[in-house]
């Protein structure tokens, strides 16, 4: 019986004592420093790319050759992305085997349509609908379509998502500068700053692209969204909207351009 | 062209050198701003986000409910109800009658509840206390209006908790996105699935998508291994003080540390069979201690954070001690490993530390075998609930 009760007693003890040592131990110990090493290791990267970015001193260079032949957006013109969203199960309250397995799911279509492009091609005003066939289920049932408002640089300064129930319209308005990802939005439209990076050749192209695409009349963009997470995006050479986009979401491909 | 060539290579120097933010613009009310622009920002300003966004409260906002356990037959459950008829008991004698009134032959039918028996029940092998809908009812509770009246469908009276609980079912599949990876092993205390999310992910998710964007989030409030899905309701930072800046570390002069304090409520999975949701309040919602647990089945519960977040620049505080200028949050990824941050809630206890992960539902998905085949989703939109437009 004494020995039980000593043994209890130096369990509790222990464990008191382990518990929030471990917890602290992220916070002091070596993996503390790791921590600080790897972000600092990363904010020097950033830096560097941002000299080498703004420090060029020759401006024709410093732009990927898709800006350099590109060409705005014309009113009427119309393209398709399908997505095919990430599935997890994550989230799902179970360890069960069972409640692991995930679907393979049909891509959702979405149609874009350039509704609005001011004079001088300042701006473009895009409309973003899901394209919704028998037994489709709306990827978001609230909102019935998105405008994106794109300036001159291919930078989304304004995002208007339009609701179903008829609710005013929410806007959220963006630098005009850069395309920042914010994640978590169901609906295809993420691009990449090819104004500000020099994108990367194709090492291998993603299988949805292989016989679609010619990987040397296209190049890669790498970045992260607001969280950190890796955004790849492909954009081919006389297109105006990226024919790959793997985000954490999902991936996009492009699948037709129309230009009228 | 050339002109267009120089005004990118000025705004790239721009960007390049913002760093540090002047105090310039007004906090909105409730810590929100229908239109915000963040020009010459990379969206991650402490100070910014701080200034803009240090509050606010979920609209609409989610509702509380129950989690509807396996070991308790999912939603097949006759939990406390005097009819002895559980919500999918109701759905099956509504549905099927739906469906005789439509010309069909239900002589065939396959009971929903049968199956939720089976598959949502302790028929499956080897059930844990802990499993159940709280992923289903999270993502409806979020997305759909809280049912706060019986209704009577098809001549079936169904009670406020057979709506909840069909509404459950019906978005335990849908499409999504997350951030974070979830603790798979009991005991885990150590890896990096334990220690994601990273406290800048948190502090970004809160300030963009529910302080900017007034959408909604939904939290693992479990660390450990267990899942325990909760819709947020509202998030506050306290504000920082200089005794909360914590300089560069003097091995990694870049890194700029500051001390961060965050509330955070979430709507309870364990409320009254029939209870409504009554509006959230934030001045009555007060902490005691590290929690706000009024009791056990109140609408909301809560919980406060302490995180240290890195910048890429000094904090600066005014005479008065506020914050008046920053560096930006740093969050990176290596090896699969997020990065940004420490968090620094050992009084919590190892299991509830502090977020496993978070993730916003978007759409309803058909069942893939994992959520109950035999729901009809359209019948439940059409008769129970369709989403609304916020969140």
């Amino acid at each position: 019986m004494r020995t039980t009760i000593v043994f209890l007693t130096a369990t509790v003890l222990i464990g008191g004592f382990v518990a929030p040592f471990h917890l602290r131990a992220q916070q002091a110990g070596p993996e503390y420093l790791e921590l600080l090493g790897i972000a600092q290791r990363a904010l020097r990267e950033k830096k560097l790319r941002n000299v080498v970015t703004s420090g060029s001193v020759q401006p024709a260079n410093r732009v990927s050759s898709i800006w350099a032949k590109h060409r705005f957006y014309r009113k009427g013109e119309t393209w398709v992305v399908d997505f095919t969203s990430r599935e997890s199960a994550i989230m799902r309250k179970s360890n069960a085997p069972e409640d692991q397995v995930l679907a393979k799911r049909r891509p959702s279509a979405f149609i874009f349509s350039v509704i609005g492009v001011e004079p001088n091609n300042k701006m473009a005003r895009v409309e973003v609908r899901q394209k919704l066939e028998k037994d489709d289920v709306p990827v978001d049932p609230r909102i019935d379509h998105l405008v994106l408002h794109i300036n001159e640089i291919f930078v989304v300064v304004k995002q208007e998502t339009h609701f179903r129930d008829g609710a005013p319209a929410h806007t959220v308005e963006s630098s005009s500068l850069s395309n920042v990802s914010t994640g978590f939005s169901a609906y295809p439209v993420d691009l990449p700053n090819i104004n500000l990076d020099e994108g990367t050749t194709i090492a291998e192209l993603p299988e949805e692209l292989r016989g679609e695409v010619d990987p040397k009349q296209a190049l890669e963009f790498r970045s992260t969204d607001l969280y950190g997470r890796s955004l790849s995006m492909i954009w081919r050479e006389g297109d105006v909207w990226p024919v790959y986009v793997k985000s954490p979401t999902g991936i996009a491909v492009l699948r037709t351009e129309r230009r009228d | 062209m050339f002109s267009r060539i120089l005004f990118v290579l000025l705004a790239t120097i721009l960007v390049g050198v913002g760093c540090g933010k002047k105090k310039d613009e007004k906090a909105g009310e409730n810590g929100t701003q229908p239109a915000m622009s963040l020009d010459l920002q990379s969206g991650s300003n402490l100070y910014d986000l701080m200034a803009r966004h240090s509050r606010a409260v979920v609209s609409p906002q989610p509702w509380a409910g129950y989690w509807w356990p396996y070991v308790g037959q999912g939603i097949a459950s006759t939990w406390r109800d005097g009819s002895g008829m559980s919500p999918a008991d109701k759905y099956d004698a509504a549905y099927k009658i739906f469906l005789e009134s439509r010309g069909a032959n239900t002589a065939e039918y396959k009971s929903m509840a049968a199956w939720e028996r089976t598959r949502h029940g302790p028929g499956l092998a080897n059930v844990e206390s802990w499993w159940g809908h709280c992923n289903g009812w999270a993502a409806a509770s979020l997305m759909v209006p809280e049912p706060t009246a019986p209704k009577v469908i098809n001549g079936i009276r169904f009670e406020v908790r057979d709506l909840k609980a069909i509404l459950s079912e019906s978005w335990m599949e849908f499409s999504g996105d997350f951030v974070g990876n979830r603790v798979n092993a009991p005991g885990d205390t150590g890896s990096a699935a334990y220690w994601d999310i990273a406290p800048a992910q948190f502090h970004l998710l809160l300030a963009h998508k529910v302080g900017r964007q007034n959408r909604g989030l939904i939290l693992d409030r479990h660390t450990g291994h267990e899942i325990w899905n909760q819709p947020l309701v509202a998030y506050k930072f306290e504000p920082i003080t200089p005794d909360d800046y914590l300089g560069a570390h003097p091995s990694f002069p870049e890194i700029h540390r500051v001390n961060v304090t965050a509330k955070i409520w979430w709507a309870n999975d364990n409320v009254a069979p029939d209870m409504t949701t009554g509006a959230f309040n934030m001045e009555e919602s007060e902490f005691t201690s590290n929690q706000y647990f009024p009791r056990r089945d109140a609408p909301f519960h809560g919980r406060k954070l302490r995180y240290e977040l890195w910048l890429d620049a000094p904090a600066e505080f005014d005479e008065a001690g506020n914050l008046i200028r920053s560096g930006d949050i740093l969050i990176t990824e290596e090896d699969g490993r997020y990065v940004g941050g420490v968090w620094k809630n050992g009084s919590h206890g190892s299991i509830n530390a502090h977020p496993d992960y978070m993730w916003m539902p978007h759409g309803i998905q058909h069942s893939s075998g994992y959520k109950n085949p035999r729901l009809d989703d359209a019948w439940v939109r059409e008769y129970i609930g369709t989403p609304h437009h916020g969140s």
